[in-house]
């Protein structure tokens, strides 16, 4: 290891301690005598640790919830073509997302409250709640197929009765 | 309650997913809440902006729901989700870069876009604290695609080479020497930053 590349092909290795012994003796004799690799060797450890200490990145609060519609918007029901299933989601997608908050709140009693993580589900419910009403739904029985449909949902046994009635409409 | 939370915090990945598969979404929450602050990290490293971060994120999740029968357990459920969320970042990346081709002010020039401080009075022990977060990022985002990989995966996910050798399909000895030289690229980079400290 008397070469400068030789050395520096090295320094990950030695910075991470993953060398031989002997390896290990080899970088530290070529910086000993080597100026320009000593420096870049200690400034490419004090770079690998700063790095590691950068801060982390977080999700936004808003997330969860522009998941969820996401998911709903690309997964609104099995795809039946002639049902024109992408095109009226368009038009009731927010519809749909806001009765799906809707159908959530209104179908947990407090035990459940606790029990849903602050997950994608628990991270739809604040939505305004005078613009959910189900006449304001264009499509009915689209949105109960998302419902069923919905991953995001996280006990089905909770899914409110009407809402099995609306589906059984098809 | 108490069930409830064990449930969350000790139910391996790889069971959560082979229950998704089964039809139980919650599992898919579940994996959704774990990763989605680990991936966004990692996903920002490549691409500097938490929106468009946020939106590969989504994409990320999106395709999980969608092929979740592609996973098989031979894999660890990590190593799957982060191929996949790498993958988008890059597939991100490629289209920007043919949005700016005409543009001249490219990322992955030798030139700095951030003032220089002036550092020659500072004492050698403020040489970190000068980096900082932004400007290390600047620095991975300067780095080609391929070294910019191994050094988030590496440096900021702290992922063993092996993991990463399996995650983006790479020999141990070329992500080994990827994450080497990449180190070299960053020194290099930043060395203005950096005083001697003989
Ligand atoms: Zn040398």
């Amino acid at each position: 290891m008397n070469t400068c590349d030789n050395a520096k092909a090295h320094f990950s290795d030695y910075i991470d301690g993953l060398l031989t012994p002997e390896e290990q003796a080899q970088v530290e004799a070529h910086t000993a005598v080597c100026a320009e690799c000593r420096t870049v060797l200690q400034q490419v450890t004090q770079l690998t640790e700063r790095i590691h200490t950068v801060a982390a990145i977080s999700a936004s609060d808003a997330f969860d919830q522009n998941l969820r519609a996401r998911i709903m918007g690309t997964f609104p029901a099995d795809p039946k073509p002639s049902y024109k299933r992408t095109f009226t989601f368009g038009f009731s997608g927010a519809a749909v997302l806001a009765a799906l908050t809707f159908f959530v709140l209104s179908t947990f009693d407090g035990s459940n409250v606790e029990t849903v993580p602050a997950g994608i589900s628990g991270a739809a419910p604040k939505a305004q709640p005078e613009l959910i009403r189900q006449d304001a739904l264009p499509h009915p029985s689209l949105a109960s197929e998302t419902l069923k449909k919905d991953s995001l949902k996280n006990s089905p046994a909770h899914v409110d009765q009407k809402i099995q009635l609306v589906g059984q409409e098809k | 309650m108490e069930n409830q939370v064990r449930y969350e915090n000790e139910t391996s990945d790889e069971v959560l997913i082979s229950r998704f598969q089964q039809g139980d979404n919650y599992a898919f929450d579940l994996l959704v809440k774990r990763y989605k602050d680990p991936l966004i990290n990692f996903i920002y490293r490549f691409l500097g902006s938490q929106t468009d971060a946020e939106d590969v994120l989504q994409e990320t999740f999106l395709r999980l729901y969608k092929n979740k029968h592609y996973y098989k357990e031979i894999a660890k459920f990590s190593t799957w989700i982060y191929t996949i969320a790498g993958n988008l970042a890059k597939t991100e990346l490629r289209k920007r870069r043919r949005r700016t081709f005409f543009s001249i002010n490219q990322y992955g020039g030798e030139e700095k876009d951030y003032d220089i401080p002036d550092d020659s009075n500072n004492p050698e022990q403020e040489t970190n604290t000068q980096i900082t977060d932004d400007i290390i990022q600047e620095a991975i985002e300067r780095l080609s695609p391929k070294f910019k990989e191994v050094i988030i995966l590496r440096d900021i996910q702290g992922f063993s080479y092996d993991e990463i050798s399996e995650m983006i399909k790479v020999p141990l000895g070329t992500v080994k020497s990827r994450v080497n030289r990449a180190r070299l690229k960053l020194q290099a980079d930043l060395q203005h930053l950096m005083k001697d400290v003989d």
